[in-house]
């Protein structure tokens, strides 16, 4: 019984776990035909009704062609002006089906990149990645032409991480403009860019970006064996690939890096890192990459070294408020009475003696509606944001307090952390997490289980190492050059004396 | 037994310099003999001698050959040896975990909420502990780092903060009633912790071992021993021997601008301190077990350590009289200088004995095959 029970379980199990489509263009099989004609059919049934299938039979000298291209997916003049109109204007001396072949890829139509597809497979990738196709009757090839022209997003100012000082442009969409956007800034022939598909059904492009002579070879093909071995049917941005290359372990923070923004990112590249550029998302990853980091921002290199010191040392002080500030708050209120002076404790006090929830419950409740305020704001459409702001402010800022739902110092407690969150944008998700985690406990255990809670975390962000680079570090292992640019930056004569790359700082593997 | 993951000789001594700090910060000198507080002081003295002069077995034991354990090399000697001297290990770790939770047990059920469920308050701790250990000596080297950065800020800013209640008519003349009391305190204080014999135990997890950092690390530990003691009589003068914490007596009293009371500041430095010892002990326990049955069951090790201390600590702060009754046995210093010197010394001795049994072999060897050369 018991084993048909588990017989009928791990069946479902396989059932359910088995892709729901397998449109991988690796396994449409057979090679190209002869003959125009099937290829044409079998192009017709693997597409079926789709509407933006454009195929165009013609002949020249007497020879059948017919070129296939997506609607939307091509450039209109460059397929008339660079391929149609030269191939159809060939000599009459071409009669012959392959050399007319060998003729139009090194002669009639050498305007534009042509490549050879061997196989149906290839083909049908070329055709989904905007390239025209020219079967030739009689040739068992495929001429591809690189005609893409879809409609695409132009370089615009980042939005995730303005800068004061920086430069205006952003990572977009398409990643070959992404390539060519740090090409521009990091005019090294060491710099590479390589090509990897992911997606068993999205066939989407990847590229791993680094210094040929810089990056640690081991740490690029660690990258390169995780991105092939990834297991995804689709990649809806670069969040999807982030997982794989994350080390091990469980964990609040991420230890790879993104960015919007090419001058970081070639930044990065030449400090001997490894980049990921996903195409259809303008945030790319970088890695390895240090907690640190995540409180460095382009202007701090920019500005004078004493202000870079006091926006970091702001940055840092904002995580913690935004972590641990409820926690202690609550924790205070609750077990801790005597830390505050007897003026403040009893403010606080017959503010609390107005609200019907107890501090713990009080500061979850509003953290909730921070939270959902927050996401409100970010998944409406605009035009609805007045209204939102509006019933934030007034309802829950204003009305709730009046109405002694909630105490006013727990409000301000609130307002403090949504700001000081908002200053470390890359750490908004681990302390958002952590903080509701931190009231619990201090509402428990008061300052006691924050500390503890505490050393688990400080055990967790130790625990990470980025690719063989502890997470930490340059603080523990303490290196001394690597500092210059920690907490604070010691401006660019001092720095620029002594390079560093990341796979040798102290405690590395490499080290 | 292969260590692949290794840390910083200052990560190690890091670690072990936080695990004393915590027996400095509870203290309870006068569990045993009630001292005047110029005699209290100097105890801690007669500790930093202790522990100086118990360093120096380790030291000549390192001196040789500071790249193996002392298990490996007892194993070398006899394996049984190799497995008693595990076992030993493991007894004292257990015990010196379960005083230093039971220490912390006591703070909190006696002190800071006398009316709480303390095996949950317990439990907490333990598992963090756990946590810690589970993630190995690297994360906790690493953590340890940044612990002492916030230990010694925070020291430094309760003694700054006490300094003007620190009155020098509070130490009466030195040794009044004789200098044994001073010297008995000192010897159990220095016997609190275990940390000495680790440094033998652990070594193959210590990348770039140099072996004088044993006497800068106690070196070290000495120095905080003799301020915190010097500043703590200074300030509560005879009123600290009706303490039991007297750390925490002291910083009840400082006070910096609105912050009227010092102690949380205190009690969050005890908290890291004990999680540090306490996960550097399980992880200590877990890698004896493992010397011991050679099979791969970290996470059962941890889980077996952490409840063995749980127990313990359960019927160890059951009552101070039987915390007391504990903490100053005798025992506790037989079995300090056992393992921190007669441990150390006996391995030396076996490998010394070993080494003469070889060389007569081989020179008997030698006379044996120049006497068969003989052409007589």
């Amino acid at each position: 019984m018991f084993e048909k029970l588990f017989g009928r379980w791990n069946n479902s199990k396989i059932h359910l776990s088995e892709p729901v489509s397998k449109e991988d263009t690796d396994l449409i099989p057979g090679g190209i035909s002869k003959t125009v004609s099937e290829n044409i059919s079998a192009l017709r049934e693997m597409f079926g009704k789709s509407f933006d299938l454009i195929i165009k039979d013609t002949d020249v000298n007497g020879i059948k062609l017919s070129f296939a291209v997506l609607d939307g997916m091509y450039d209109n003049l460059l397929v008339s002006e660079a391929v149609v109109s030269p191939v159809l204007n060939t000599d009459y001396s071409v009669c012959d089906p392959d050399m007319l072949y060998e003729h139009i890829g090194k002669f009639r139509a050498s305007e534009c990149d042509s490549k050879e597809a061997v196989t149906m497979g290839e083909a049908v990738q070329f055709l989904l990645s905007g390239f025209l196709l020219l079967f030739i009757d009689g040739v068992p090839r495929c001429r591809v032409f690189s005609v893409q022209g879809y409609p695409k997003r132009s370089v615009e100012p980042p939005e995730s991480e303005a800068q004061e000082n920086g430069s205006h442009e952003g990572f977009v969409d398409m990643y070959k403009d992404n390539v060519t956007l740090i090409r521009r800034r990091l005019k090294s022939p060491y710099l590479r860019f390589e090509s990897v598909t992911a997606g068993d059904t999205s066939n989407t492009s990847l590229c791993i970006c680094y210094h040929a002579k810089r990056a640690d070879p081991d740490i690029v093909n660690r990258v390169r064996d995780s991105l092939l071995n990834m297991k995804l049917d689709i990649v809806p941005g670069s969040g999807a690939v982030r997982p794989f290359l994350e080390a091990k372990g469980l964990s609040f923070f991420s230890s790879v890096g993104s960015t919007e923004r090419p001058d970081v990112f070639a930044a990065k590249i030449a400090e001997g890192r490894v980049g990921v550029i996903v195409d259809g998302t303008p945030y790319a990853l970088i890695l390895p990459y240090l907690f640190i980091e995540n409180f460095h921002s382009l202007d701090d290199y920019l500005n004078r070294p004493y202000y870079s010191l006091i926006s970091r040392t702001l940055k840092l002080f904002c995580f913690f408020v935004a972590v641990f500030l409820p926690g202690i708050y609550v924790a205070v209120g609750t077990f801790h009475q005597e830390i505050f002076p007897a003026d403040i404790i009893f403010e606080i006090a017959s503010s609390l003696q107005e609200t019907p929830f107890p501090l713990v419950l009080e500061s979850i409740i509003i953290h909730f509606i921070y939270e959902i305020v927050r996401e409100a704001g970010l998944r409406m459409p605009k035009s609805m944001g007045h209204a939102v702001s509006i019933v934030g402010a007034l309802v829950i800022g204003d009305a709730a307090v009046t109405a002694g739902l909630i105490s006013a110092p727990m409000l301000i407690v609130v307002a403090i952390t949504a700001i000081c969150s908002a200053v470390i944008s890359p750490l908004h998700q681990p302390s958002s997490a952590l903080r509701l985690i931190f009231i619990a406990v201090g509402g428990i255990m008061g300052l006691f289980g924050i500390m503890l809670g505490a050393s688990l975390v400080v055990f967790n962000l130790c625990s990470v190492n980025s690719f063989g680079v502890p997470f930490t570090a340059p603080f523990s292992p303490f290196d001394r050059y690597a500092m210059r640019d920690s907490v604070f930056f010691a401006g660019w004569k001092k720095v620029g004396k002594r390079f560093i790359q990341i796979q040798n700082m102290k405690g590395s593997d490499k080290h | 037994m292969t260590a692949p993951v290794k840390i910083s000789s200052f990560q190690f001594y890091n670690i072990l310099f936080l695990s004393r700090v915590f027996a400095v910060v509870t203290y309870i000198a006068n569990l045993r003999i009630d001292l005047s507080p110029s005699d209290k002081a100097a105890s801690s003295v007669f500790t930093a001698l202790y522990l100086f002069v118990t360093c120096i077995p380790t030291y000549l034991l390192l001196r040789k050959d500071s790249q193996s354990s002392i298990i490996t090399r007892a194993s070398c000697l006899s394996p049984v040896f190799a497995k008693i001297l595990c076992i030993v290990y493991i007894a004292d770790f257990l015990y010196y975990g379960t005083v230093t939770a039971a220490r912390f047990e006591l703070l909190i059920s006696s002190v800071m909420f006398p009316e709480t469920n303390m095996a949950f308050f317990m439990l907490v701790p333990l598992a963090v502990a756990g946590y810690g250990a589970y993630k190995g000596i690297e994360a906790q080297g690493r953590a340890a780092a940044f612990f002492l950065v916030l230990v010694l800020l925070s020291f430094a800013f309760v003694f700054l903060t006490i300094l003007k209640d620190f009155d020098p008519l509070n130490f009466p003349p030195l040794f009044y009633e004789g200098a044994g009391g001073s010297a008995a305190i000192g010897a159990f204080t220095c016997a609190r912790t275990g940390e000495v014999f680790s440094v033998a135990l652990l070594l193959p997890f210590v990348k770039n071992h140099k072996n004088h950092h044993i006497f800068l690390w106690s070196a070290a530990v000495g120095v905080t021993v003799i301020a915190a003691d010097t500043v703590i009589s200074g300030v509560l003068g005879t009123f600290g021997n009706t303490q039991l914490f007297s750390m925490y007596s002291v910083s009840v009293l400082a006070e910096f601008g609105f912050v009227e009371r010092m102690d949380a500041v205190i009690t969050c430095i005890w908290m890291l301190c004990a999680v540090v010892k306490l996960s550097f002990t399980v992880f200590a326990c877990s890698y004896l077990l493992l010397c011991l049955f050679g099979k791969k069951l970290r996470l059962l090790y941890i889980s077996l350590t952490a409840a063995a201390l749980f127990a313990g600590m359960l019927a160890v702060s059951s009552s101070v009289l039987n915390f007391a009754s504990v903490v100053t046995s005798a025992f506790t210093i037989y079995g300090y200088v056992f393992t921190a010197c007669v441990v150390p010394l006996a391995v030396l001795l076996g490998e010394k004995i070993k080494q003469n049994k070889n060389n007569k072999n081989i020179e008997n060897k030698t006379l044996i095959s120049d006497s068969a050369g003989d052409p007589q």
